[in-house]
């Protein structure tokens, strides 16, 4: 089983959060104040940036378009290297190949780098099931893990939570140490974070990390982390299993490294994310660390109907959190309110297809369609007209229904009448007034109490656009 | 059907169906992966990584700041040992790892009151030492190649890592690198060793409210020695 959704209830996970003052404060200084600020401040800092994003979006479709015989070629150049790659079609396959290996490795704990495909196929709940502890090492990460949460930023698990927040959890979870200490500031958490971690990174039997990108042409797989968590998960334990999804493999280094021009710019701002780790095979004979087996776990999970389908442009995905970053629905809600693993913009495009639409029909309504998202996408993915493709779809499947649909049906049974249209319109302009008065605004109307709770609804001014046309008005 | 002949046949399914020939066909499209791997180079190479002579080691220096390393220009090899030992001074720490490279067994500690040992990272070193094997000057990163003169596990355990490097073995960009390592490989053998760390500044978070942190898991202090090519 994966992480159970709770997309349904979008609605009201929204309006929890935003009913959460600390939250909103916190996503405002972090998200319009950060995130926005130090992608504009990168942006400003390379000239080629938007050539650089044509040229990621043509690569990107280039390796779909061949995506197969990239990844025959992967596979070979991994090999060569001494490593083994294992094909999951979806998220058992994937669990199950991640356990075998473990267990053959005799494993009792599994350090983690920072990883989504592990999210994706809830990887921790099954090795703890099958008696292995997985410790999750990226600092978000970790904090999450130990709250039970699941990420609310693809790139920021723990954004949600305030300092307060996490040295609660330390407290709660750290027993052996003194109980009393003073955690009241970021960098006595860190530094508590740090001195546990290192134990963790020094026991674990098996090292298992994400990639960002795999290289076709030398059989290397990539990882980007700023703390270096995800590179002592592969070099300390005797196993490294690297975790990625399919549509990941790009041709060349050359390839890899336009993608990285534009990854930490677009997502952090930085000139470069402090490590970009490059990894191929298995530690070769006369290396003194590294590990002595590689894996490398290739994951279909869906994405293979997704390249036939009309939502083939999300595969250019590089997971840089952009679209969230700049979205205003995410903003205000935060990650959890979506439901599932992704959040933001490209979140609402891929969850539906993990969990269907029935459960995620809310997912592609959460969006003003402003185009912001697109706008920032260093691929340049379509996002807002992927979004309209799933509400063409749960339109179908009979979402949204009840009333939202009996007044949707009603308009559009006036809207393909122009005539009736027009009459009706100018009697309901006529009795709003009416109901308005003098005052011109209503304190309340029936079905428009979300507006009216916080403000006055005004009331409709003058005749329609089309009478005033008509009387010649220009 | 095992689940990778079912995903192979899933993609085919999908690419075979489109209608632009030729790429609707398998030995094409892997003719055409292979032509490409074939002629790999540069996509689109940004000014900034174009720069050379003094002015790119200017930049390597200058980006490299920016990301929070510490800079020291050294006349020579040998001033390696003095000057780790006067940074360190302030530490209270006496002992420094130093990566199996020759060029660093070289040099001679016996000035300093350093106790020196030679191999991997452990999970107690505070400073470490290694040779780099290149760097590039478009974001001041610093590239470090895995073998028996470099163990991984020195860039990322110690607390203060120290790394020297070579004026002449940085790049303008990136891709240069890439260049070098294809060149170097012998026949037979994979152009690239099992580890390529490229490093830009010390190691860091933004976990906690964003607020910016040094030192998370790797290195909170990254040293680069800089050393005129002439003097080695």
């Amino acid at each position: 089983m994966t992480h159970k959704p709770t997309c349904r209830t979008f609605q009201e996970n929204a309006r929890k959060a935003l009913d959460d003052t600390r939250l909103q404060a916190q996503m405002a200084r972090t998200i319009k104040d950060g995130f926005q600020q130090k992608r504009l401040k990168g942006m400003s800092r390379l000239p080629e940036y938007e050539a650089l994003r044509d040229a990621a979006r043509d690569l990107k479709n280039h390796v779909l378009d061949h995506l197969d015989a990239y990844l025959l070629r992967f596979e070979a150049e991994v090999v060569k290297a001494g490593g083994q790659v294992h094909w999951a079609r979806d998220a058992d396959e994937a669990r199950a190949i991640i356990l075998k290996i473990c267990q053959e490795a005799n494993a009792k704990t599994v350090t983690k780098g920072k990883s989504m495909i592990t999210e994706e196929i809830a990887l921790n709940d099954h090795l703890a099931a099958h008696g292995i502890e997985p410790v999750e090492t990226d600092l978000g990460e970790y904090i999450i893990q130990l709250r039970h949460e699941l990420p609310s930023h693809i790139i920021a698990p723990a954004l949600h939570l305030s300092k307060e927040q996490v040295a609660e959890t330390f407290k709660e979870n750290h027993t052996h140490l003194n109980a009393d200490r003073d955690l009241s500031e970021a960098p006595t958490l860190l530094k508590e974070a740090r001195a546990e971690l290192r134990e963790k990174f020094l026991a674990a039997d098996v090292g298992i990390t994400g990639a960002n990108m795999f290289i076709a042409e030398t059989g290397t797989a990539v990882i980007v982390t700023n703390e270096g968590n995800g590179d002592l998960t592969q070099s300390l334990p005797p196993v490294h299993i690297a975790v990625s999804s399919i549509e990941k493999v790009v041709p060349t280094l050359d390839d890899a490294t336009l993608l990285l021009r534009l990854l930490a710019r677009t997502a952090t701002g930085q000139e470069q994310t402090v490590y970009n780790t490059f990894f191929t095979g298995a530690k070769r004979p006369d290396d003194p660390d590294g590990p002595q087996d590689f894996h490398m776990v290739l994951l279909d999970n869906g994405r293979s109907e997704l390249l036939a389908s009309e939502f083939r442009d999300i595969l250019r995905c590089i997971r840089c959190g952009a679209c969230i970053n700049h979205c205003p629905v995410y903003g205000v809600t935060s990650g959890h309110a979506y439901g599932w693993v992704y959040p933001g913009p490209v979140g609402s495009v891929l969850t539906p297809h993990f969990v269907g639409i029935d459960e995620a029909h809310q997912l592609p309504g959460a969006s003003t369609f402003c185009g912001r998202c697109e706008e920032v996408c260093p691929v340049r993915i379509p996002l807002p007209q992927l979004l309209r493709n799933w509400r063409v779809r749960a339109f179908q499947r009979g979402h949204p229904g009840g009333l939202q649909r009996l007044g949707l049906k009603i308009w559009v049974m006036f809207a393909k009448r122009p005539a009736l249209y027009r009459r009706a319109l100018s009697v309901g302009i006529g009795v709003l007034k009416r109901i308005a008065g003098k005052r011109g605004a209503y304190r309340w109307l029936p079905g428009a109490g979300g507006w009216t709770k916080t403000r006055d609804l005004p009331a409709p001014q003058g005749g329609t656009f089309l009478d005033r046309y008509g009387r010649g008005e220009r | 059907m095992n689940g990778r002949d079912m995903i192979l046949s899933r993609l085919r399914t999908a690419l075979d169906r489109v209608e632009n020939y030729p790429a609707n066909d398998f030995r094409w499209r892997a003719s055409a992966t292979e032509q490409r791997i074939h002629k790999a180079g540069p996509v689109l190479l940004p000014d900034r990584g174009r720069a050379e002579g003094l002015a790119r080691i200017e930049l390597f220096a200058s980006e490299a700041k920016l990301a929070q390393a510490e800079v020291r220009r050294l006349a020579a090899p040998d001033d390696v040992p003095q000057v780790v030992a006067d940074i360190l001074k302030s530490t209270g720490w006496t002992h420094l790892k130093i990566a199996p490279d020759d060029r660093l067994q070289a040099l001679d500690f016996t000035g300093t009151a350093l106790d020196i040992t030679c191999g991997s990272g452990a999970g107690g070193d505070h400073a470490g030492l290694s040779w780099a094997y290149g760097a590039v000057a478009e974001t001041g990163t610093l590239v470090m190649r895995s073998g028996p003169a470099s163990p991984t596990t020195l860039n990322f355990l110690p607390d203060w890592h120290f790394v020297v490097l070579s004026t002449e073995d940085i790049a303008a960009n990136y891709e240069q690198v890439w260049a070098r390592l294809r060149e170097e490989a012998e026949p037979d053998t994979p152009v690239m060793p099992r580890t390529i760390n490229w490093i830009t500044g010390p190691s860091r978070t933004a976990d906690i409210e964003q607020t910016l942190l040094l030192g998370a898991h790797g290195p909170r202090k990254l040293f680069i020695l800089l050393i005129d090519a002439e003097t080695i």
